[in-house]
């Protein structure tokens, strides 16, 4: 999703990830309106069926990397599939990373961990919010580069939004939005 | 373990300083209440210590007892200890100097019940068979009959009768000349033990008898302690015991066994029974400062969460986004409040109990014997209630403490974080700091301002905190106030130091004594032995307890009282202070010396107990101010005084 800054981009992620809610209209995900669910119905529809990147990572700085990953599952009283951790870790190029603490890694990684932990829960569709916005050219090709991969080995959905066109070309479908439509 | 648990320990650990704090506060608000409801219960504990040493250990004695009858009671469940006595009479002690207590009365008990009735052997040992006896130490310093151990006693054991051959029992006084000593029996004792006086249950002030104790004989009078199971069921254990139908009806009806006695001074303590007013006065008392402390504690420690909770707000959105449901993060909160709980209360408990017993230690050094009599001071009772109470009002406090705080990071939504908008939403709307803040505090007034309008919520609960302080300063204090008041309804300050009457002594003695050197203040009270009559009986208030006289005048010829068969009076004291005295009394209550020349004080104030227990207080007389008092004084000759009354 290419736009602008103040175009709205942001907020129809937020309302298609169950995180904002809209002021009129309807977010039907399988025939389902969304916003018709409670709170805690619409956290729990979220951390199974949404993946969130931000551009802050937005890890929790107490837990440490393989914490942080596995807590979408972890709140969900799921078990963790051990192989898929660890194969995402290699993907992702975090294992001497994985008891270290957020503040103890660099931008990249901490935003590969973000990525980690979207991916853990196999969501329906990962919502990416300018994922690149905070990192430098040679750390942002690598987080799009990732989640390149992880479209092409896990058939992972990305919505992603961005107003560097370079990132933008890599995109199967590019959509743009001026002045809250789409066009 | 949930992971959100294993969180809230991690950034418990990590919070420290606000970790430490919150938990002071937990700890303080649990000690309080701890010490608190521990100080109810040692007190309650000293005065049943106090009545087990005045009475005994025992819920109930019955008297006169067949043999055959001990058995239903050892097997009755609702009894826990049997305990039998045996009265076997009276003897005459040779050489007593106390006209009234001419006898010596023989028991015989083992050493249990011995122990259990708190005698106190002061020298010597229990004796071991039917020969050997304890004597009282009163035999000695009340009857001047000098026994030691070793010296041998020989008497005549009898039941003592009126000359027409009728019973007579401990509680009927000696009756010289009127009464005898029947069915005598030969006895010779060594005695092998000295114990204090008997307790005023077993030896009555009258009882014409001094104790003296030997063991295993089983002639006589026999008598059953008995101490209950489960004491606070005496109402229904005690008739069953007795073969009544009811508690309230015992007086009343037929019983199986006629002469029996509670311990009513160890129910009153042990189970509050007889709806002693000091007991419900102590327990109102407790749970006003319990209550106190609750409400004080919940804002402290409210507080505290707040302020760990907006730190934690962030993460709490974090945890939003990834996809924490609201219960999740309100759960965790709370979890989290309980968890300083767990360190807090046990804690807290410990600290309030030792304060207790640091204070009640300090208490009995300053005052402990002058406390009650029979005991060294108030006994530390450490037992499961209070802590209990503490545990369930701790959890409730730092439940309803965090509760706020868990609704709060529980309304946090993913936007929150997305937007990084803080706790303070500034609206837009303008606003005008008021003039006098500006000219008094310039400019960092008119910041401070702004800054408490902008964050209502902030000041709020300072305002609040500051609120509630006063409130208890002005609620405690005002409390203690009405304490110290009631307390001095019970004990009346006297504020003098020596007292001397002085009957049909003359002026000058009365002189002599008051202008003694070392006296530094004194005063006369003249009392007259005799009433005045009141006859207007429509000036008199019913009150409780109030005696109305016949009337009648003292015939000193003939040496009695003679009826007037004029009907009823009511009675007025008279009473003269030195002129003084009086000024300085008529100040003390607010009236003008010079007003009342020539007139009196009429002392109006009555204070009594109703029917339930109920203090109350009420006025003797309907005089008013200025009215005239009339009724009659003094003996044969009948004259009428007229006073007039000023009311106190």
């Amino acid at each position: 999703m290419l736009a602008h800054r103040g175009s709205g981009k942001s907020t129809l992620l937020h309302l298609i990830g169950g995180v904002d809610r809209p002021s009129s209209g309807k977010v039907l995900i399988d025939g389902k309106d969304i916003y018709q669910l409670t709170d805690d119905e619409l956290a729990i529809f979220r951390r199974r069926q949404v993946g969130l990147i931000y551009q802050f990572y937005n890890l929790i700085p107490i837990l440490n990397v393989e914490e942080n990953i596995t807590l979408p599952l972890k709140l969900d009283h799921r078990e963790v599939d051990q192989g898929k951790l660890n194969e995402l870790i290699k993907l992702l190029g975090l294992e001497n990373r994985k008891t270290h603490l957020p503040n103890e890694l660099s931008g990249g990684q901490q935003q590969r961990t973000s990525i980690a932990r979207s991916l853990i829960t196999s969501p329906a569709i990962i919502l990416a919010d300018e994922p690149t916005g905070n990192l430098d050219s040679k750390a942002s090709d690598e987080i799009v580069e990732l989640l390149k991969k992880s479209n092409q080995e896990y058939g992972q959905t990305i919505l992603m939004i961005t107003h560097n066109m370079e990132i933008a070309k890599v995109a199967d479908r590019i959509l743009k939005i001026e002045d809250g439509r789409l066009v | 373990m949930d992971i959100l648990k294993q969180l809230s320990i991690k950034s418990l650990k990590l919070n420290k300083k606000r970790t430490v704090s919150t938990v002071i506060g937990i700890i303080l608000s649990c000690s309080l209440i701890c010490a608190v409801a521990t100080m109810v219960t040692s007190f309650q504990a000293t005065l049943v210590e106090n009545a087990i040493n005045e009475t005994g250990y025992y819920h109930l004695k019955i008297s006169d007892v067949p043999k055959e009858d001990v058995k239903s009671f050892e097997n009755n469940k609702q009894i826990k200890d049997v305990f039998t006595a045996h009265e076997i009479g009276y003897g005459k002690l040779e050489n007593g100097k106390n006209e009234n207590k001419p006898y010596l009365k023989l028991y015989s008990m083992d050493k249990t019940l011995f122990e259990y009735l708190k005698f106190h052997l002061t020298e010597g040992s229990f004796p071991t068979n039917e020969n050997e006896i304890i004597v009282s130490k009163h035999i000695i310093e009340n009857g001047g009959v000098d026994y030691k151990i070793g010296d041998k006693i020989c008497i005549d054991i009898g039941s003592r009768k009126t000359k027409d051959g009728e019973d007579l029992y401990f509680s009927n006084s000696y009756q010289e000349g009127e009464e005898e000593l029947a069915n005598t029996k030969f006895h010779e004792f060594t005695v092998v033990g000295i114990m204090e006086r008997a307790n005023y249950d077993f030896e009555a002030y009258r009882d014409p008898g001094y104790t003296i104790i030997t063991t295993n004989e089983n002639s006589g009078k026999r008598d059953i302690y008995l101490s209950l199971k489960n004491p606070s069921k005496y109402k229904i254990v005690i008739p069953e015991i007795l073969g009544a139908s009811d508690y309230n009806h015992i007086q009343e009806e037929e019983l199986k066994y006629e002469n029996f006695d509670l311990n009513k001074e160890l129910l009153r303590w042990e189970v509050f029974a007889f709806s002693d007013s000091t007991v419900t006065m102590l327990y109102t008392m407790a749970g006003v400062v319990i209550f106190i402390i609750l409400f004080t504690s919940i804002f402290c420690i409210r507080n505290s969460f707040a302020i760990a909770t907006t730190e934690k707000m962030k993460m709490y959105g974090m945890l939003a986004s990834v996809g924490a449901t609201k219960k999740q993060i309100r759960k965790n909160v709370i979890f989290e409040s309980l968890l300083l709980g767990i360190v807090g209360i046990p804690v807290g408990i410990l600290s309030g109990i030792f304060a207790v017993f640091v204070l009640i230690k300090i208490v009995n050094q300053i005052l402990g014997e002058f406390l009650l009599s029979h005991v060294d001071g108030i006994v530390v009772d450490i037992s499961i209630v209070p802590i209990i109470l503490t545990i369930v009002l701790g959890v409730i406090t730092i439940y309803l403490s965090a509760l706020s705080s868990a609704r709060r990071a529980s309304k946090v939504t993913p936007m929150d974080l997305v937007r990084n908008s803080n706790e303070i939403k500034i609206k837009g709307k303008k606003l005008r700091t008021p003039k006098i803040i500006e000219k008094c505090f310039k400019i960092g007034g008119e910041l401070a301002y702004k800054n408490l309008k902008r964050s209502k919520k902030k000041y709020r609960t300072t305002v609040i905190s500051l609120a509630v302080s006063i409130f208890i300063f002005i609620t405690m204090n005002s409390f203690l106030a009405n304490m110290f008041d009631f307390s001095s309804n019970y004990y009346e300050d006297y504020d003098y130091n020596v007292r001397v009457y002085c009957r049909g002594e003359t002026k000058e003695t009365v002189d002599k004594i008051t202008n003694l050197n070392y006296i530094d203040e004194s005063f006369v009270l003249y009392e007259n032995q005799d009433y005045m009559k009141i006859k207007d009986l429509s000036k008199i208030n019913e009150i409780p307890y109030m005696e109305l006289l016949e009337d009648a005048y003292y015939d000193e010829e003939m040496g009695e009282y003679i009826e007037t068969g004029e009907g009823k009076v009511a009675k007025l004291q008279i009473v003269a202070l030195d002129n003084e005295t009086f000024q300085k009394y008529a100040k003390k209550i607010g009236v003008k010396g010079n007003k009342i020349k020539n007139m009196g004080i009429l002392c109006d104030h009555y204070l009594c107990y109703d029917n339930t227990g109920k203090q109350i207080e009420m006025r003797r007389y309907k005089y008013e101010v200025g009215e005239t008092i009339s009724g009659k004084m003094g003996g044969k000759e009948i004259r009428n005084s007229s006073w007039k009354s000023n009311r106190y």
